[in-house]
């Protein structure tokens, strides 16, 4: 479970540079997940530097891993929403994920599609010994749709 | 080409498919030819046109990027003799399709398999996201 007292543990303990090295995240990628407000700001050192705490980690590893399984910054920040407001209904989190896995199925059945296609086309040019290029011919082709 | 009816661009559109601005895009960008104009300033297309647009459309469809679609296409305008490069070119953007779907597939199961769990009831515990956060 979500630890939120942990979440909202934001007493400064590391620089970005640590921050990205614990996390594996891009010091960039870091600076503008604040800037889009999904990691709260951080305070600063006397001169100037950014200091997080481990609040800010475990934000930080939610947010990527969110973002590996192919969720939108925007969704990104509706989530983490529930998750600092987590006397919420837990429907809401499963919409959001319900809702994200069927936009991954209609990407995969896109990219399968797509797949076959191009296999085909492969497949077509080392059998046909035609002197156009079968590959060329099929996307010139107006009769055969993807 | 001789019983090709010329277009102009709004008809190129309808013709096609393609959207009005993107197909001003790719003119801007330099995939398309700029057509010649009628007295009255008017774009006119033939059928070189609408072929070539057809042939951006199928493969932005097959997921080529648009570098990729001008890379065949100056392949396709070097002649006949790009035959395996074409599908050298093809054979790698295949690949990179297929490592998307194996990505994909993977989120995929991780997704319905964590939301299988959801039950729907009030939180502290829920596997949304406790699985992203652990």
């Amino acid at each position: 479970m979500v630890d939120k007292a942990v979440l909202q543990d934001l007493s400064p303990r590391f620089t970005i540079g640590v921050l990205a090295r614990k996390t594996g995240c891009n010091i960039e990628t870091i600076r503008y997940y604040e800037k889009a407000g999904l990691l709260p700001h951080p305070a600063r050192s006397n001169g100037g530097h950014r200091l997080y705490g481990i609040g800010h980690l475990k934000r930080l590893s939610f947010v990527m891993k969110a973002r590996a399984l192919g969720f939108s910054l925007s969704e990104v920040r509706d989530l983490l929403r529930l998750v600092d407001e987590r006397d919420r209904p837990c429907g809401e989190v499963h919409d959001i994920a319900a809702a994200h896995l069927v936009e991954v199925r209609s990407k995969l059945a896109n990219l399968r599609a797509m797949e076959s296609v191009l296999d085909e086309m492969v497949v077509s040019c080392e059998t046909k010994r035609s002197p156009e290029c079968p590959l060329i011919e099929r996307m010139f082709d107006e009769e055969r749709a993807l | 080409m001789n019983s090709w009816r010329r277009l102009q661009r709004a008809q190129l559109a309808r013709h096609t498919g393609c959207n009005l601005e993107t197909i001003r895009y790719y003119e801007k960008i330099g995939m398309l030819p700029d057509p010649p104009r009628t007295s009255a300033g008017y774009r006119v297309y033939d059928e070189g046109h609408v072929s070539r647009l057809r042939f951006i459309l199928r493969a932005r469809q097959l997921g080529f990027s648009l570098e990729e679609v001008r890379g065949l296409l100056a392949l396709v305008d070097g002649g006949a003799h790009a035959c395996a490069e074409v599908k050298e070119r093809t054979e790698i953007h295949l690949a990179a399709i297929r490592t998307r779907i194996r990505d994909l597939k993977r989120i995929e199961s991780v997704l319905a398999a964590t939301a299988a769990q959801c039950s729907g009831e009030v939180v502290p515990a829920c596997p949304v996201l406790d699985a992203l956060a652990s």
